[in-house]
């Protein structure tokens, strides 16, 4: 996959941990149609089942603004279940079925290395 | 969420509604999906079982099958598909509709393959899916609302803004014969007029929420052919149709003389107006978001504009499809670009089928045009060509079924046939459906439409790619069997193309899987070896090619059979209209083409043929019921003397 530069902006909220909704990153992606294609793909990467609502990420619309947010949801709460990069494969399967794959896997990769420093950082 | 325990794919099970009583049960739906495969191939055999020949579209025993297709709700690519099918206020047959949609997935998560409603409740209500909870609610206070208005009122009701819901608007609780319902607020069940039928129910919205999933029988096999399915994608047109979806064709569309105008008088657009209304421009100009729905494996084919110029000015709305184009700019000759967004989005909210909009508004404006109908029957409007602020007002005038507009909600057969008879040539319908599609100069096109057992329509067998400039021959050759798909004013080969159509076709619509993701648009596209392979991984249940072919073929005759229970429809309602048959194509690169009708009417009995049904009448022959497993079909159709 090329690394060319996506129009991906981010501006992560990180949440206190003990928050209802868990640690939460949330990353703008103007170029998203909102298909939800990956929700669905990351649900199947860890269940082995389509069941968006286990997705590790929320794909949220923006009011009167291009494109959707990622929103990561950090924890296991029960429900949703942490995003782990799909280790296991080459492309995260998410990444696999976006047709602005360039972006997402962009939004991916800094996700994971916030995680890795939030996670570092008790304070945040 | 309770699961049948091998609803592989499928939800599991079939929820019924009756409005009369406000009760509800649910059934497997199994047994029939391992038969007629999917939401569009359950519903008509549900309408054909349950309809008695005393029912009509508006009597309270006539039924709403809403499904969603079996593979909705998995990465299969463009697998969001719903459908709507009823006896249809339109043809007075069997009419079903599909749209895109995030409900089907919702509804499939529910555990609901699809909804069978009946009856007619005393209010307004709305059907509340909530995973197992099922409840009918109040919709009083929506009465009157667009369906745009509905959307927000239900999801503040229900505390959730990210809520899907297919609805209706004044169009269909008015009757109008060609009202929709629409999904959320682009996404339209257009043609057929199953939104007057759930008016005549007083069923304003339906909306469904699941948090359960989705399982395949073979994880490793499906993710397989999923993957696969998707690198087709790889180049072809898929960036050109990424960029532009079906609003990318214009110039094409005028090369082979394929757009309406002034209802059709021609079917090429003067240059100057074609250049002018190229709806590319308005999409550089106005895009501000695109829109795609799941599983599209393009990345969608819509997108958000947001009218910043001009009489729109302000106007933020999903883009609307190629069909407003030819079916209401063309048709109705109107030269301002942004008018194309604003009828879109006004037809959305009133719950209108565009192709009934620009059906009876261009058959007004020809008659008024030629002195048939004048001012005293119009409500004192002028139906100039093009009049914009005209045609806005009748289409509110048809929603509300007032004035003028009360015989423009009947479509334009019957409104000719109501104040002007002797304009019936005007009225450009296929078995009383107004029709959307350019049968001059393409006849693969021209008989996939004529044909469509739903009335005029290309979604159930006309071949688009028939004109599709760019089409990679050699490759169309081997996947539709004839060889000349490319010459589109051939007539030879034409019937097994739409036979193909037809085919393919059913079985998108059946597993709930966009035409376009599929060799509907292009040949290298998931074609119905792929479809066959992802059906039998999603459910366990080998499913051959053939399989599919004999299947959807059965499908094709039972919706023939339901037809002709209902209507008197013989050879002649699968001709094209009048116009088509004997006016030539005025201007353009086939200025001066006209249909031959003795070849066409060669095409059409091949057509007869392949299908095993009767040359002279249409009718189908007993043995081609009886070698589809169609026998009681067949008797029921010789106690009405319509088998052969």
């Amino acid at each position: 996959m090329s690394k060319k530069k996506g129009s991906v902006k981010s501006k992560s909220r990180v949440a206190k941990p003990g928050a209802s909704e868990g640690r939460l990153m949330r990353f703008d992606m103007p170029s998203c149609g909102g298909c939800r294609t990956c929700e669905m793909a990351c649900s199947f990467h860890h269940l082995g089942e389509f069941v968006p609502t286990a997705s590790s990420f929320i794909i949220e619309d923006k009011e009167n603004a291009t494109g959707c947010d990622v929103v990561f949801v950090d924890v296991t709460d029960g429900q949703r279940l942490a995003c782990d990069g799909c280790r296991d494969l080459d492309v995260p399967l998410c990444v696999d079925y976006c047709k602005e794959s360039d972006d997402l896997w962009k939004i991916l990769q800094e996700f994971l290395e916030k995680r890795g420093k939030a996670n570092e950082d008790p304070s945040t | 969420m309770t699961k049948e325990k091998d609803a592989y794919a499928y939800g599991g099970k079939i929820l019924r509604v009756n409005l009369t009583d406000g009760s509800t049960s649910t059934e497997p739906v199994m047994d029939l999906a391992k038969e007629w495969i999917g939401s569009t191939g359950i519903a008509v055999k549900i309408l054909y079982d349950e309809l008695r020949s005393w029912m009509s579209p508006y009597d309270p025993a006539n039924r709403l099958v809403i499904g969603a297709g079996a593979l909705v709700g998995t990465t299969a690519p463009g697998s969001n598909k719903m459908s709507i099918s009823t006896l249809g206020p339109m043809t007075g047959g069997w009419a079903s509709s599909l749209s895109d949609s995030y409900l089907g997935g919702q509804l499939k998560r529910a555990g609901y393959d699809l909804i069978v409603i009946r009856g007619k409740a005393h209010r307004p209500v709305y059907l509340w899916i909530d995973d197992t909870t099922v409840e009918i609610r109040d919709a009083s206070a929506l009465w009157g609302k667009t369906t745009w208005e509905t959307l927000e009122s239900i999801r503040q009701d229900l505390g959730d803004p990210r809520l899907h819901i297919m609805s209706i608007g004044p169009a269909g609780e008015n009757l109008a014969r060609g009202a929709c319902a629409v999904q959320d607020k682009g996404r339209a069940f257009g043609r057929g007029g199953a939104g007057a039928v759930m008016g005549s129910k007083n069923l304003k919205a339906v909306v469904a929420r699941g948090k359960g999933s989705i399982r395949v029988a073979d994880r490793d096999r499906f993710m397989a052919i999923a993957g696969r399915c998707r690198k087709m994608f790889k180049g072809l047109k898929s960036e050109t149709f990424h960029k532009y979806g079906t609003l990318g064709i214009m110039k094409g569309k005028q090369a082979v003389c394929g757009i309406a105008y002034k209802n059709f008088q021609d079917s090429h657009l003067p240059e100057e107006m074609a250049d002018a209304v190229d709806p590319k421009h308005l999409i550089d100009k106005y895009q501000v978001a695109k829109q795609s729905y799941p599983g599209c494996a393009f990345g969608g084919c819509s997108r958000i504009m947001h009218v910043t110029e001009g009489p729109y000015a302000g106007l933020i709305t999903e883009s609307n499809q190629w069909e407003v184009v030819s079916t209401i700019q063309g048709r109705l000759a109107v030269k301002e670009p942004a008018f194309m967004l604003k009828i879109n989005a006004l037809c959305n909210q009133y719950g209108l089928d565009v192709d009934s909009v620009g059906g009876p508004i261009g058959w007004a404006m020809e008659c008024y045009e030629k002195g048939i109908i004048g001012e005293s029957q119009t409500d004192g409007l002028k139906l100039t060509w093009g009049n914009e602020e005209v045609i806005l007002e009748l289409v509110r005038k048809i929603a509300h079924r007032e004035g003028f507009g009360d015989i423009l909600a009947e479509g334009c057969a019957r409104a000719a046939d109501m104040i002007a008879p002797n304009s019936a040539y005007y009225a450009l319908n296929i078995k009383g459906l107004d029709l959307y599609e350019p049968c001059r100069g393409a006849m693969g096109w021209s008989l996939g439409a004529t044909t469509s057992t739903r009335g005029g329509g290309h979604t159930t067998g006309g071949p688009v790619i028939e004109t599709m400039g760019d089409l990679d021959v050699e490759k169309a050759k081997e996947v539709y069997g004839i060889a000349n798909p490319h010459k589109p004013q051939e007539y030879e080969g034409k019937a097994a193309l739409v036979t193909y159509g037809e085919i393919l076709q059913r079985a998108n619509n059946c597993l709930g899987v966009c035409h376009y993701n599929t060799a509907y648009f292009d040949p290298n596209l998931p074609g119905l070896p792929e479809l066959a392979e992802l059906y039998s991984a999603a459910t366990g249940w080998e499913t051959s090619e053939a399989d599919l072919r004999r299947i959807m073929m059965k499908l094709v005759n039972l919706e023939k059979a339901l037809n002709l229970r209902f209507t008197d429809f013989d050879r002649d309602d699968d001709l094209p209209t009048p116009r088509d048959l004997n006016e030539p194509i005025k201007t353009g690169n086939l200025a001066g083409w006209r249909i031959d009708k003795e070849k066409y009417n060669k095409m059409l009995d091949d057509y007869y043929d392949l299908h095993g049904w009767d040359r002279e009448t249409s009718y189908p022959k007993r043995q081609t019921l009886i070698d589809l497993g169609l026998e009681d079909v067949a008797d029921d159709l010789a106690k009405i003397g319509k088998v052969r």
